[in-house]
């Protein structure tokens, strides 16, 4: 009696492999022996197959064929369009001629052509060509007429009055420092024409 | 013969000859809606999943190893179709047909049409108790056309826990189909 239950214990953890032909094939012949010849095990495989069977046996939901053609050109939808591209031109690989292609060609370049000057990308030689026209040539001039003005006052005796006058604001100090030049000169002139 | 033909079919596919697919898909189609219908317990629901999976179908068929059986393999694809679309929904509905049920009046002419929407409410209500593990196994082994060792792979669980749901899927489910019938 207990022999039997831990035979059908077994026979439980079995028989899933057995029904896929899974099990070594000594196991399997054991359980087909048993199968036929032992009632328990033979009843127990039986109740088994006729649960799976009813199972199978309740009504199933099914699928319209209008609905899983849809689903199925759904599914392949992409496939289809490129397949139109293709027949339009007809991109066959049996196709000798060149002229469907050339012409598919041409107008992917004429499509990327009108895209690239239909895009807003800054332009450099734009930039540059802004440059030259702000070019000023007589302001330039005008700009080194002046450095060259100022480096012609800084070589001037004035400028040295005019300096003094313009920091001490002493009309005092400017005749004064005038004198001084003038004996200076004088005394160069009079050491000229010495003897 | 079958398998010949639908190997030549799978070549076409995998050529992306849209033509070769639906034939090919009708082979798998009952069997595959099926599996999605008990999964989910809801035909619309599984009209959504099962065009999901018929476009990951398409989409990865050049991918397929030939040596792979192919029912398995689509089965795979519907499965993991059905556990994203499980994780997305946040909470999951047992469905009933039961307004269905109010729906149809005891006329002639509908009652076998009753019995038939009864049978699968009890069917449905009787799944719906088992775990989602125990559920799964069964019905890809039901449905699926895959050996335990195959959907132990597929899920990720080793073949003594696969075997293990099995034998608790059918226990349990003899035991409340058994008891909804006497009920009846």
């Amino acid at each position: 009696m207990l022999e039997d239950e831990h035979l059908i214990d077994e026979f439980e953890k079995d028989i899933w492999l057995y029904l896929d032909n899974d099990l070594p094939t000594e196991r399997m012949n054991f359980w087909e022996t048993q199968i036929q010849n032992n009632a328990k095990i033979g009843q127990k495989f039986n109740e088994i197959q006729r649960f799976l069977s009813d199972y199978d046996n309740y009504p199933s939901e099914k699928l319209e064929s209008n609905k899983f053609n849809t689903m199925i050109l759904k599914a392949t939808k992409k496939e289809h369009l490129f397949l139109k591209i293709k027949s339009i031109f007809h991109f066959d690989n049996k196709s000798e001629s060149l002229l469907p292609k050339m012409a598919f060609v041409t107008s992917l370049t004429i499509a990327a052509i009108v895209m690239l000057l239909l895009s807003q990308k800054p332009n450099p030689i734009k930039e540059i060509s802004t440059e030259l026209f702000d070019w000023d040539d007589e302001s330039t001039t005008m700009q080194i007429q002046s450095i060259s003005n100022t480096i012609f006052l800084v070589d001037n005796e004035n400028l040295k009055n005019y300096i003094i006058y313009k920091l001490s604001q002493d009309e005092w100090n400017r005749d004064i420092y005038n004198i001084k030049n003038q004996i200076q000169n004088l005394d160069k002139e009079t050491n000229k024409t010495a003897f | 013969m079958v398998d010949y033909l639908e190997s030549i079919l799978i070549r076409r596919c995998k050529d992306r000859e849209t033509d070769a697919f639906a034939p090919l898909m009708k082979m798998h189609k009952e069997q595959l809606f099926l599996y999605l219908v008990r999964k989910c317990g809801n035909k619309e629901k599984a009209e959504d999943l099962f065009q999901e999976t018929l476009i990951k179908i398409w989409k990865n068929i050049p991918k397929y190893q030939e040596r792979e059986k192919f029912s398995s393999w689509i089965f795979s694809i519907a499965h993991n179709v059905s556990v994203d679309d499980f994780r997305k929904s946040s909470v999951r509905k047992i469905i009933t047909h039961s307004e269905n049920l109010d729906e149809i009046t005891h006329k002639e002419n509908l009652s076998s049409e009753y019995e038939k929407k009864e049978q699968l409410k009890l069917l449905n209500d009787a799944l719906s108790n088992l775990s989602e593990s125990q559920k799964e196994v069964f019905i890809l082994r039901q449905h699926g056309e895959m050996t335990f060792r195959e959907i132990a792979e597929l899920t990720n669980q080793s073949l003594n826990t696969v075997l293990s749901h099995m034998n608790y899927a059918v226990k349990k489910l003899k035991k409340l189909l058994r008891t909804e019938n006497v009920g009846r």
